[in-house]
């Protein structure tokens, strides 16, 4: 028991060192729009659920021009790994 | 989005200011703190300084400062003063109410944690606040501020260069959405509404 709740510990520990990503690296991830910090940790920029706009419409997480990825009218969003 | 910005006849009032810092710190439940004659601010003032994050001046002068449901504002609410102007005021009450958001989305303990412990989190939680900049200046001018001019005031916060580099490209993505009319933020959505319903000029018939 003893050695199951050191392990845990240690993974607890590294888990918080491991870096699941690059660096200003961004995606979509469900509604929401994510950005990847230093620490290699997904920082959340946006929920696009929330997004109200002037024609009242649904906003999706969508890839942007500038190839980062933004909450943009679902009529906008031109593929790639929008969700 | 094209045409006239839906808040283009906006004239803030010293009236106008206190009416929605009103109708906004009833909505969340909100005090407004005169930062000068705040011991825990002084305290706060001190304890920065001396650890080099922070000019105690600037921050008891240029800052607001939310903690909790409390808003410490360096400027008496509605009354122009400084660089704080009724615009700058109205931005504020957006800004320090989207904290308050954060606060109620992510929790006592998660928010005070991540927000002091972390950096980059600090980066964060601040680049959303600052989307409130951008989605009350679109709303006003049409136009978008810049932000890494946002972002580079991180550094006043004990924010690394890669943490004020994230935050720029958070706003710039936000910049995004914001241009296309967007408004993400529930306080700005909320600042947006009172001001629409009750402080727009004549000339609101027919806006874009």
């Amino acid at each position: 028991m003893r050695e199951v709740m050191l392990a845990l510990a240690l993974a607890s520990t590294l888990s918080g060192c491991v870096h699941v990503c690059r660096a200003m690296q961004t995606r979509c991830n469900g509604p929401y729009v994510e950005i990847c910090d230093e620490g290699g940790r997904w920082q959340r920029v946006m929920n696009c659920d929330d997004v109200q706009g002037p024609d009242g419409g649904p906003w999706m997480c969508c890839p942007s021009a500038d190839g980062g990825h933004a909450c943009l009218p679902a009529g906008e969003c031109g593929g790639g790994d929008a969700r | 989005m094209s045409g006239r910005p839906r808040g283009a006849s906006f004239e803030p009032t010293p009236e106008t200011v206190r009416a929605l810092w009103r109708h906004m710190t009833g909505l969340y439940g909100t005090r407004v703190v005169d930062k000068a004659s705040a011991v825990e601010m002084r305290l706060a003032a001190f304890a920065l300084g001396k650890m080099g994050v922070l000019d105690p001046e600037a921050f008891m002068r240029r800052y607001t400062t939310t903690v909790g449901r409390r808003i410490y504002v360096p400027f008496e609410v509605g009354r122009p003063w400084r660089s704080h102007d009724l615009w700058s005021q109205i931005v504020v009450c957006a800004h320090e109410h989207q904290h308050v958001e954060q606060l109620l989305r992510d929790g006592w303990l998660r928010f005070a944690g991540r927000y002091l412990l972390s950096s980059a989190a600090r980066a964060a939680y601040e680049a959303e606040a600052y989307r409130s900049n951008l989605e009350l200046a679109f709303w006003r001018t049409g136009e978008v501020p810049d932000p890494g001019r946002l972002a580079a005031r991180l550094r006043d916060y004990g924010c690394t260069d890669a943490d004020v580099a994230m935050a720029r490209r958070m706003l710039e993505l936000s910049a995004e959405t914001v241009r296309r009319g967007g408004v993400a933020n529930r306080a700005s959505q909320k600042v947006i509404a009172w001001l629409e319903a009750h402080a727009l000029g004549p000339e609101r018939e027919g806006i874009a």
